[in-house]
Order: structure tokens, then C-alpha cells, then sequence
């Protein structure tokens, strides 16, 4: 079972439109996959047409006797399982504090499930906090969305010089463009400068497109309403390349410490 | 994910309680999905993924196959695989990743191989709640046609409804499994979907065609005993020809030798209970057919191991045994190619159908009578040879013996275990079983040792026959030689103290009290007809 995070510092990316496509290709590529909407929001929920309310209650999520198990929902996809978010999930950072500094609730929860899934995702709050470094000790792979510009570039490395004095600096972060405006010569410099001298940032570029905007209208992945839009056939692309990533022979050293180091060489500062 | 099939005894039934289900349930025809579904049923040779618990389904489309994997009641997805239309499916055929690598881990290196085909009419039907979220789904089948592979005739199953909860509505399940058991006419299916339909193509799932069931006891008459085993063996050489032939995994090809070897091994210590001509005849026979597929095993096996082999190598020198694995992959080809030619050729016909008729002869065992009244007794007395030589062998094994010594022991203890397999039956099942486990650690010994000696001597013979081949290649040749070489030390090191366990007087006071009880059995009846 493999962890992938859509994460980042910073809101308003477009983390949950790419968890959600994501998840919903990994599924009919033919893997089991659970889709684990840890965001209060529930945006991920509604997108699939599942009552804001864990299963359960959400005081349990993180600790006590409870199964993830008895808590998934299967979703209208036949090989995809969500664990569905409420409001009252903002009340967790709270009790994670109270229970103390541990980072592995998480990754301890997931074990219970390991042999469920081939695949999970996390849609993650914004934000560095103790829910955060949990993300980060449960995933394999931290999949960053980045807005072509300077600000939310600053927040990527913000999260890796977060991560590299710590004992993630080994963790793999994933970087890809979204929400890319290419009539905007900020979107199309900023794309162009950061992949040239940064090949950690993965090569698939999610439009600002109005279908990405339409899910909320159908509540169901783009992937699945329109396969053939520009957005759809991206997500496609960056599910490839996470694949390649992950299970492939993809040769880019991808850890926090090698972007780091990169980015210190090309990225922000100089923009 | 609960669910239940119900069997309906008409259509007409089913379509009342269709459209009563419909009404009552509120439920919606499902999209995207045609009322006729065809497919192909795959599972192993030796039926792993239904002892599983699954089945994998190929459905051909005009943008290619796919395989979907389930549950046995199609119930639970474990995965879908795009692959090739094919009706045998190898592990390499299967594309990378986590899917791909829980079916290998399931099937290791059997190939997936068509057993039936199914056609059905089916709607689909799903509850959805006020959110449009699908809660509950329905599927009604009216027709379902089974044709096994190759066969041109079908069957036919009686209609059923298919009611299927999702994870987390279990109330929407429940009510709808309320609302089906209160109609007339619905019984729950006691067998799952994929095993009523192979059984309706005439198959039995999940049976492995190479283990033999023998019934044969102590007190069996001997021809009686015999025709059962060899005949059993005859059945999984038979079984598994067509299999090694096409080449459509390795397991076929081992199978077919162990049935051979195994055949081979209780001619030799029956010697006395057959026939002289029939016996030089088919020992004849059977050490030739042993002999043809003798190459193409130990060329499977190096393929077989080479990942381990390559993952001794350094990381960086890994790519240099690529010529290796390339020259193996050619030579195996060859060798297949060669062997299919035998086993398609008439001598195999004639040496199957002539051993088939010489176990249903009358002369088949009776030689026996006198010395050996009972299976047991015949049992007792190969066995207590065979067991009598592994000691004899073994005990004069000295650390300067040469490996020869050991690869001819390793010989010894095979036939001892062919024979104890063979008449199991005679035996007591609880000291069988043990004695079985303590011979099984010294073959593991022998063999481990055997493999790597003649690994070590087949690759540095390759390093000979490989011309032109970079330096890069011969250097990790000669790492790989000098790692297994000294596997070779290690298991020859390990030797005497398995072999010391092996011939613990306890023990052997425990194999000949087991023996004992064998040759004191009273005869049972003959059964009369033969069995092969």
C-alpha cells in the first residue's frame, strides 16, 4: 500500500479537485483505493455525494480501539472507498495536542487497512500543524499543488526547509503545477523557469479550467463526467508520472532534501 | 461488502419480483452498462485463486481486454488489469504494479489460464439516496450460458437475483435482503457465482490436477494398490503433457516430471509384483521420457532464480548478467521447442496408452501374491529398503567425500520419499506425516546443495559458450560463481548435522515400528475392478 498526501501550506491550490481525479483514476486504472478526506471543509465528501458526518464520530478517528474499516464508505466507484470528513474534524487538531506530540496517528490508523487498499489518499487541511507532521510521517509521498507563482512557490520550499531539519528530509515531495493560467506570462514564466531548473517538479501542468470548476456542479470526478477535457487528460498525466514515481524507474532523486537544495539553486529566490 | 444471491426456479418469477423490487426499493436502471455480458473464467492450472477465494474474469472490448478480479461472488473487486485478449495469461504479461503484484503474489509463476466462458443477460439496477449517492445495488440475471474452453457444448444456469450492499449502508442492505426474503420462489444461493459456473462446464474448481487423492490402505491387495497409484500418476502426467507442450507455465513441466520420477521410483521398488517384460519395458520407457524433459527444467529453474541471482550482484554491476538472462532465455525457447516435438510425438501416445492397458491388465501386480499378501506388506518392505540404503549412504559421507556422494544420496532419499508418498496410505497417518517432515529437512539439505553445484558448474560453462560478450559480464559471472560456491560450502557444512537427525535411533525405532504396523495388516477384499 503506497500514501500519497496532497498537501500544502497554502489553501486555495486546488488540492481536493486533484485528490478527488486522482483517486477516482488510480480506481479505474484497477487499483483498490481509499480517498481519506482529513480536511474539515469535507469539500472531498461532497464531491462524492457523501453525507459530511464520520462514521462513528470523529472524537475516535485518531485514537482509541476503533477500526479505520468500520468507518469507510464505499463510493459510487466500484474500487473506491472514501473516509468521509465532517466540520467537527476541526476539533481534532485540538484533541491531537491534548493526547500529546505523537506524529504517527496516522500512519498507525492506515496499518489497520494496509491490506484493504493498493493505494491511499490523503486530502489534507492547509496549514502546518500537529495533523500536518502526522501527514507527513504516514505518507510515502508528499504531492504538492503549486500555483505558477511567486508566492505559492515560496510556500513549497517553506515546506521543505519545514521538513529537512526534521527527520522527513527523506520524504518524497511531489510537485506539480496547478490551477495554470497560460494566458498569464506570470503562470507561463514561472512554469517554464521552475520545470528547467528544478526537474523535481513533475511535468504535468493542471489548467485553470472552468470543468474543474463544473465538478461541484455534477458532485463526480472530471475524470469521470469529461474524460476528454484538457483537465481530465492532465490529471491523467500526473497520475502517470506519480505512478512512474513510485513504483517505476523514474531515476530523479525526489526527496525534500535534494528539492531543497534545487530550489535553493533556481527556485524562489531568484524569482 | 455483504451480499447474497438468490436463485429464482423461472424467469417469469423473476421478472414479478423484478418489477415488485423495482417498485417497493425504488430503485433506477445503473448507466453505462449492457444488458449482455460475456466472458472468459481464468484461474491457475491448480486452481490458486479460487482456493483464494477469487476469480478473474476477461472481458474483450474494441479498446482492448481487461481482467477484473473478485471475489468468488463477484461481490468484492480486488483489482482490474488491462491485458492482452489471450486464454493464457503469464505473470510477465501482466502490466506493473501494486494489482499486477498482489495477483504474482497469489499465483506465483502459474500462468493464468481460460477455463470456461460465460454469457449473461442481466439489468442492473441501484438505489440511490437523496444525495444521488448509489446506496444499494441489483442485479437480475436471466440467462447465463457456460461453455468450458474448447468445448462446444453449454449449460445452462437458472435465473438469480444478485443483490449487492456497499460499505457503510449496511441499512439500505438490509431492508432490501428483507423485502427478497419475504417474496415467493427465493432461495439464497449455497454456492458461490464462480464455482456454479465451472462446475456447470463440467470442472472442479480449485482442484490441483497434480495432487493425487490414493484411498489404498494396509490391508489393499497389491494389484489393487498398485493399479490406484499408478494410475493416479498416469492421470497427472496425462493431465499436465498438454501444459508442458505449449510451454504455458513452468509448474507444468515439474509436475509432469514429478509424475514421471514418482512413476519411475515405485517401478523400481516393485519390481518383484510386475511382470519382468512389462517392468524392463516401461522403466525403459518412462527413465526415457524423465531424460527429455530433464534440460528444459534446469533451464526454467535458472530463469526461475536469476532475479535472486542478479540481486547478489552489487547494484551498479546488476545490468552486466543481462547477457546471461538474454543466451538463457534463448536456449530455453529451444529446448521447449524441442521437447513440445516429443511430447506431441507418437512414441509419448504409445508409451501412455500401452502403460494405461498394462495397469488394467490382470497380470498388473500379481506377481505379489505370494511374497506380499497386503500393500502394506509390499509397502513395508520397498520402503524399509530404500530407508535401509539412505543410511547406509549416508552414514559414509565424510566431510572429503566428493559431491557426487551427496547428489547420489539426495537420489536415495527421493526414491525413499516417492515410495513413502505412494503408499501413505499403508501407513500410520500421524507418524507418516512426521516421518515425511524429517526426510523432507535432509532432501531440503541435498537439494539446496545439489542446485548450487550444479549452478556453479552450468554458469561457468554459459561463461564459455558466451561469445563476444563484454568483460563487465564476465566479472560478474565469476562474483556470482564465488557466491554461490560458497553457498555450496555452507549447505555441505550443514550436512552432517542434518543428516545426524535424520538417523536419530529414535527416529528409526519410530519409521520401523511404523513399518511393522504396516506388514501386520489384515487383507481387505479386492475391489475388483480396476481402477486405472
Amino acid at each position: 500500500m503506497k500514501t500519497l498526501a496532497l498537501y500544502s501550506i497554502k489553501g486555495g491550490v486546488g488540492k481536493t479537485s486533484a485528490a478527488v481525479n486522482l483517486a477516482w483514476i488510480a480506481a479505474e486504472r484497477g487499483g483498490r483505493v481509499l480517498l481519506w478526506d482529513l480536511d474539515p471543509q469535507a469539500a472531498t465528501t461532497w464531491f462524492l455525494r457523501v453525507r459530511a458526518r464520520i462514521p462513528g464520530g470523529g472524537r475516535h478517528l485518531l485514537h482509541g480501539d476503533g477500526n479505520l474499516r468500520e468507518r469507510v464508505l464505499a463510493s459510487d466507484h466500484p474500487r473506491l472507498d472514501l473516509l468521509p470528513a465532517a466540520l467537527s474534524l476541526r476539533k481534532l487538531e485540538r484533541r491531537l495536542e491534548r493526547k500529546g506530540p505523537a506524529t504517527d496517528r496516522i500512519a498507525r490508523r492506515l496499518a489497520g487497512v494496509a491490506e484493504d487498499y493498493d493505494t491511499v489518499i490523503l486530502d489534507c487541511p492547509p496549514g502546518i500543524s500537529l495533523m500536518a507532521e502526522n501527514v507527513f510521517e504516514a505518507a510515502d509521498a508528499l504531492v504538492v499543488p503549486v500555483i505558477p507563482s511567486p508566492l505559492s512557490v515560496r510556500t513549497l520550499h517553506q515546506l521543505v526547509q519545514f521538513l529537512v531539519p526534521r527527520r522527513w528530509d527523506h520524504r518524497t515531495v511531489l510537485p506539480f503545477f496547478s490551477m495554470v493560467d497560460r494566458r498569464k506570462s506570470l503562470h507561463r514564466d514561472v512554469v517554464s523557469r521552475l520545470s528547467a531548473e528544478t526537474p523535481a517538479v513533475l511535468a504535468a501542468s493542471i489548467p485553470n479550467a472552468t470543468g474543474v470548476e463544473r465538478m461541484g456542479v455534477h458532485r463526480a470526478p472530471l475524470v469521470g463526467t469529461a474524460p476528454r477535457s484538457a483537465a481530465a487528460r492532465a490529471y491523467e498525466a500526473l497520475h502517470d508520472l506519480l505512478e512512474d514515481a513510485l513504483y517505476g524507474t523514474d531515476p530523479v532523486d525526489r526527496s525534500a532534501r535534494a528539492l531543497e537544495h534545487r530550489l535553493d539553486v533556481g527556485g524562489p529566490r531568484r524569482m | 461488502m455483504p451480499s447474497t444471491r438468490f436463485q429464482i426456479p423461472s424467469a417469469s418469477t423473476l421478472d414479478a419480483h423484478e418489477r415488485t423490487l423495482v417498485r417497493t426499493l425504488g430503485l433506477s436502471p445503473a448507466s453505462a452498462d449492457s444488458d449482455e455480458d460475456e466472458g472468459v473464467l481464468l484461474d491457475s492450472f491448480d486452481g490458486r485463486l479460487v482456493r483464494d477465494g477469487g476469480i478473474a474474469v476477461r472481458r474483450d472490448a474494441p479498446d482492448g481486454a481487461r481482467l477484473q478480479w473478485t471475489d468468488l461472488d463477484r461481490a468484492e473487486d480486488r483489482g482490474l488489469l488491462r491485458v492482452a485478449p489471450a486464454d493464457t495469461i503469464g505473470p510477465a504479461d501482466l502490466p506493473r504494479g501494486p494489482v499486477a503484484a498482489r495477483l504474482v503474489g497469489i499465483l506465483d509463476v502459474r500462468s493464468l489460464v481460460a477455463l470456461a466462458r460465460v454469457r449473461e443477460r442481466r439489468r442492473r439496477w441501484e438505489k440511490r439516496d437523496r444525495r444521488g449517492k448509489v446506496v444499494l445495488r441489483l442485479h437480475v440475471v436471466d440467462s447465463t450460458t457456460v461453455m468450458a474452453e474448447g468445448s462446444q457444448t453449454s449449460a445452462s444456469l437458472p435465473p438469480h437475483l444478485h443483490l449487492i450492499g456497499l460499505k457503510g449502508f449496511d441499512r439500505d442492505y438490509a431492508a432490501a435482503r428483507t423485502r427478497i426474503d419475504a417474496l415467493e420462489d427465493t432461495q439464497p444461493a449455497a454456492t458461490p457465482w464462480a464455482i456454479e459456473v465451472l462446475r456447470a462446464a463440467g470442472l472442479e474448481p480449485g482442484r490441483d490436477p497434480a495432487r493425487v487423492e490414493l484411498h489404498l490402505r494396509a490391508g489393499t491387495p497389491v494389484p489393487d494398490a498398485l493399479r490406484e497409484i499408478f494410475g493416479a500418476y498416469l492421470g497427472v502426467i496425462r493431465a499436465h503433457r498438454e501444459g508442458t507442450r505449449r510451454a504455458l507455465d513452468p509448474e507444468f513441466l515439474h509436475d509432469f516430471r514429478v509424475a514421471v520420477r514418482r512413476t519411475r521410483a515405485l517401478l523400481r521398488g516393485t519390481k518383484a509384483a510386475l511382470p519382468p517384460s512389462l517392468y524392463e519395458r516401461f522403466r525403459e520407457e518412462f527413465r526415457w521420457l524423465a531424460r527429455q524433459t530433464s534440460r528444459a527444467r534446469d533451464l526454467d529453474v535458472y530463469l526461475l532464480d536469476f532475479d535472486d541471482f542478479t540481486g547478489r550482484l552489487p547494484r551498479p554491476d546488476r545490468p552486466a548478467l543481462e547477457p546471461v538472462r538474454v543466451w538463457l532465455q534463448r536456449e530455453t525457447e529451444r529446448e521447449h521447442e524441442r521437447l513440445a516435438d516429443v511430447l506431441a510425438g507418437e512414441r509419448v501416445d504409445t508409451i501412455l496408452d500401452d502403460w494405461a492397458a498394462a495397469i488394467r491388465s490382470d497380470a498388473f501386480g500379481a506377481g505379489s501374491s505370494t511374497q506380499d499378501p497386503t500393500a502394506g506388506s509390499l509397502a513395508a518392505r520397498v520402503v524399509a529398503r530404500a530407508h535401509r540404503r539412505v543410511l547406509r549412504d549416508g552414514r559414509t559421507i565424510t566431510a572429503d567425500s566428493p559431491d557426487e556422494a551427496l547428489h547420489d544420496l539426495r537420489k536415495r532419499a527421493k526414491a525413499l520419499r516417492y515410495l513413502v508418498d505412494g503408499f501413505r496410505g499403508a501407513f500410520d497417518r500421524k507418524t507418516v506425516k512426521k516421518q515425511i517432515r524429517h526426510l523432507k529437512d535432509l532432501q531440503d539439505n541435498l537439494g539446496r546443495h545439489q542446485d548450487r553445484a550444479v549452478q556453479v558448474e552450468t554458469l561457468r560453462r554459459i561463461a564459455h559458450e558466451l561469445d563476444g560478450t563484454p568483460p563487465a559480464t564476465f566479472m560478474a559471472l565469476g562474483y556470482l560463481v564465488e557466491q554461490l560456491d560458497r553457498d555450496r560450502h555452507a549447505l555441505r557444512d550443514e550436512f552432517a548435522a542434518h543428516f545426524e537427525a535424520y538417523d536419530a535411533p529414535q527416529r528409526r525405532r519410530t519409521f520401523e515400528r511404523m513399518l511393522d504396523a504396516a506388514r501386520r495388516a489384515e487383507p481387505a477384499s479386492p475391489r475388483g475392478e480396476a481402477r486405472a
